[in-house]
């Protein structure tokens, strides 16, 4: 466990103590509840989206520390158990050694192994649980249908922590053997593993109408066979005694495909859950999650009384240019659209004011100020540790400037505005140099070749957004876009760079409804954080611009600037209900 | 004369491959050569393949050649068994160049090796110098090697210990792949090859400050290749973590892991492979490093 030094601490949540998961978790705004239900439910995100904190949070041992802070107790209807999958049991790769067969069995093994340790470890800390039990009688029945012996002398779920363990080393020993065939014979299936414990532990009497949610987290570590056995689990429509929640990341997401071959269907067997949040406005759910969490964290540092905005507080000097560019925009409009009423002016400012400012100030050859915790949010692009890595960033620099001044850390009551346009700007450009350098260091997958593409296509996707930023009559301040033209032939080409830009989470994907049709479209948001190196508007506006997938190819593959036409009408503003979008 | 020694070898374009390689055979004159090489440069080693070819031919060496792939591990490691099963090699003395050999097959064959309780010793040929501008790029997911990933103890949180070298970005994705609880940074000592300029400060600038990590430095061009600092720095974690160790700075150092390993067989040896590497990776034949097992 880290000690605790900066309220923005971004690291991963699993990393936490529990009282900082209680303290930093939201339980609003993010759709998490749907963990306390008895669907199955996949979460799925990138990294930094909130996964983990969510099924921690949700986890027995977690909810049983907020009812002991709350001198309450912890209702047992629903119990949570947190099974971590990415651990070194499961990247073992003896299972590839084995027949399909063999592979598959043992694969099944460690997946209920670590769940059965689970179960036993998250209730070892639940206390009195065994008031009135027959303890007896459940050690009878676990040694008839599982065959677990239970060391004597400890109690009951230490014991058969102690059990599993056993069986653990020993099938690990047993493929570790230097043989070409090394297998493990009394390997456990679903059925005969976490059926018969989960059923056994309900003749506990405080246990007999509990349903058990069986949380796995990093789901994408699992192997191929883990994932088909897992979908097939999930497919098991009875939900009275246990479901599944599911962690996973978008790209590289598991099959929904089952050990069978059939396929498990969204709605029908599971509910999918998207952590990434499309929409940064302040009046969004992320605005509101977002304010939410960074209040939390700055409650812990004893500043409750202070907003995030004001803790963030936007430079004056774009203040008040941003205002007089309002003012100087509000009067065009009156002047150009007479007769409008107040939404007409309303819409016309929305989106060309912030353009407006930009333009006036793209002669100077300095950045402009990026400040304010709006500015943060957007810059989030909907993922909680984009917002909370600057703000880390510009913590730890004002409490450096405090310790040099010989100041407290205390003091900090505000991150100036020029730190925070330091640190965005520096952030910025490092994430460029990263594209231009370290991608084909450390992105999977990801070859000189397909480096050199990724930077091309995002410094052209840089320059058609700067050109949209200063030329564009009605769109502006687009900064999304969608792919046309799909049947060209080097499309495969471009999904593969679009693919590790989204696992290296410089660009996030969403579904939403096209304008014309209706029918569901994928947008394509680049990480925001790349913008301020850009001298671009990290706001954007609700647009999105339509590209064809050839032009990105050339763009990539060619270095060739995308077309830009400044009166294109062919872009499609996509509204959502859950925010209010004209706040001009 | 040639005597009954085995020399187990990996193939490479580099230059210290085949100056090395004419080295150590003149040296210990084997009866027997095995050269394995990778399928991704078979292409770009050819040309010291054959020269060793004919080297052996002219010298009477018998020469067992095996073709392995840096993307089928399941696959290489069924060639590596086989070859060494079927190899005859119990009761003789097996000299294994570590040069040019990936840590994933070194590890593999010092694992099948030690049933044998053969003589084992290794050989490591720096060059003269490296290729200043990149040595390895585009990486492949991290990987436990097949047979030695451990023994995971359920609940336990993962120790990653991370022996670095001079790409910063391999050990950031080894960290980003297991998310451990905590690191051990192992940095290489010394300033040979710019390492204080492109390992110590880079690595110390990178993660110095990060909370969960405690660097240290290491030697592993030292007589034990750094086996005493590594212990003592694992010492502790390794009753209460699962504890997952990766090699990827100076070669010997594998040879130390390899050690902790067979000490303790709970913990895990992860590779990371590269898809390309530079083919001018190195130049030169320099100083010669080796030990025994």
């Amino acid at each position: 466990m880290i000690d605790y030094l900066n309220p923005f601490e971004y690291e991963a949540a699993n990393k936490f103590k529990f009282d900082q998961i209680l303290e930093f978790y939201i339980e609003d705004f993010n759709y998490s509840r749907f963990v306390q239900s008895r669907r199955n439910v996949f979460l799925v995100g990138e990294r930094g989206t909130g996964k983990t904190m969510t099924l921690l949070f949700n986890s027995l041992p977690v909810q049983l520390k907020k009812a002991e802070n709350a001198g309450t107790s912890v209702s047992l209807e629903l119990i949570c158990i947190y099974v971590p999958c990415n651990t070194p049991l499961t990247h073992k790769t003896e299972y590839a050694l084995m027949d399909e067969f063999q592979g598959k069995v043992i694969s099944e093994h460690f997946l209920v192994i670590s769940i059965l340790f689970a179960v036993a470890d998250t209730l070892a800390l639940v206390p009195h649980l065994l008031d009135g039990a027959d303890i007896g009688a459940i050690q009878r029945e676990l040694d008839y249908i599982l065959g677990i012996k239970l060391p004597t002398g400890a109690d009951l779920f230490e014991a058969l922590k102690l059990a599993i363990q056993k069986e653990n080393r020993e099938a690990q020993t047993a493929i570790n053997a230097k043989k070409l065939q090394a297998f493990y014979e009394n390997a456990r299936s679903f059925s005969t593993g976490v059926l018969p414990l989960l059923s056994t532990i309900r003749r506990i009497p405080k246990l007999q109408d509990s349903h058990f949610v069986i949380m796995l987290d990093d789901a994408h570590d699992l192997n191929e066979s883990q994932v088909r056995t897992l979908n097939s689990w999930i497919a098991y429509r009875d939900n009275s005694l246990f479901s599944f929640k599911i962690a996973t990341t978008k790209v590289g997401r598991p099959p929904f495909l089952t050990a069978t071959g059939g396929a498990i269907l969204e709605g029908h067997d599971f509910t999918l859950v998207d952590m990434e949040l499309p929409y940064q406005n302040k009046y969004s759910n992320f605005g509101k999650l977002a304010r939410e969490i960074v209040q939390k964290r700055l409650d812990k540092i004893g500043v409750s009384k202070v907003k995030p905005d004001q803790f963030f507080p936007t430079s004056s000097e774009f203040e008040q240019d941003l205002r007089a560019c309002e003012e100087r925009v509000k009067r065009e409009a009156e002047a150009r659209l007479p007769g409008a009423t107040a939404k007409q002016i309303g819409d016309y400012v929305y989106k060309r004011a912030r353009a407006a400012y930009f333009r006036e100030r793209s002669a100077r050859a300095n950045r402009p100020p990026y400040s304010g915790f709006d500015t943060l949010v957007h810059i989030s692009t909907g993922v909680i540790r984009n917002l909370l890595e600057p703000c880390y960033w510009m913590y730890d620099k004002v409490v450096s400037e405090n310790r040099a001044k010989g100041l407290q850390e205390s003091r900090v009551v505000e991150i100036p505005a020029s730190i925070q346009t330091e640190i965005i700007l520096e952030r910025s450009r490092k994430k460029w140099d990263w594209i231009r350098d370290g991608f084909d260091k450390s992105v999977d997958g990801c070859s000189r070749v397909d480096a050199d593409h990724i930077f091309r296509l995002f410094d052209n996707l840089a320059i058609l957004f700067r050109e949209r930023l200063l030329h564009h009559e009605s769109e502006p301040r687009a900064i999304a876009f969608t792919i046309s033209g799909s049947e060209f032939s080097e499309h495969p080409k471009l999904m593969h760079l679009l693919q590790i830009a989204r696992k290296a989470q410089i660009l996030y994907t969403y579904t939403s409804s096209a304008k014309d049709s209706g029918r569901r479209e994928v947008y394509y948001v680049p990480n925001r954080i790349l913008w301020p190196d850009r001298g671009l508007d990290p706001h954007g506006q609700h647009a999105r611009v339509s590209i064809k997938a050839r032009d990105l190819w050339a763009a990539a593959s060619d270095n060739r600037k995308i077309p830009f036409d400044p009166a294109d009408k062919n872009e499609a503003t996509e509204y959502q209900e859950e925010g209010y979008l004209f706040h001009g | 004369m040639a005597n009954s020694e085995v020399i187990v070898t990996v193939a490479s374009w580099e230059p210290r491959f085949w100056l090395g390689f004419e080295k150590l055979v003149t040296a210990h004159r084997p009866s027997e050569v095995f050269m394995y090489f990778y399928a991704e440069y078979a292409g770009i080693s050819e040309e010291n393949r054959e020269k060793i070819r004919v080297f052996c031919r002219e010298s009477q060496i018998t020469l067992h050649e095996n073709k392995l792939s840096f993307s089928s591990p399941i696959e290489s490691w069924r060639t590596l068994y086989i070859t060494v099963s079927e190899g005859h090699m119990s009761n003789r003395s097996i000299l294994v160049d570590i040069t040019t050999m990936p840590r994933e097959t070194i590890w593999i064959l010092f694992d099948l090796f030690d049933p044998l309780k053969n003589r084992i010793r290794w050989v490591y040929n720096m060059p003269e110098r490296y290729n200043t501008e990149w040595l390895s790029r585009d990486p492949d997911k991290p990987r436990f090697v097949p047979k030695m990933g451990g023994i995971t103890t359920l609940g336990f949180p993962t120790t990653l210990l991370v022996l670095s070298g001079f790409d910063i970005e391999r050990t950031r994705q080894m960290i980003v792949f297991y998310e451990p609880e905590l690191i051990l940074l192992g940095v290489q000592s010394g300033s040979q090859f710019e390492n204080v300029s492109k390992n110590v400060e880079r690595h110390s600038r990178e993660f110095g400050k990060d909370p969960i990590v405690s660097l240290f430095e290491v030697d592993a061009y030292s007589r034990d290749q750094g086996l005493g600092v590594i212990t003592a720095k694992i010492n502790e974690h390794i009753a209460s973590s699962n504890l997952v160790m990766a090699s990827l700075g100076p070669k010997p150092s594998a040879v130390a892991l390899y050690r902790i390993h067979k000490e303790y067989p709970q913990t895990g040896l992860a590779y990371a492979p590269s898809k390309e590497f530079n083919p001018n990776y190195s130049s030169g034949l320099g100083d010669c490093t080796c030990g025994e097992l």
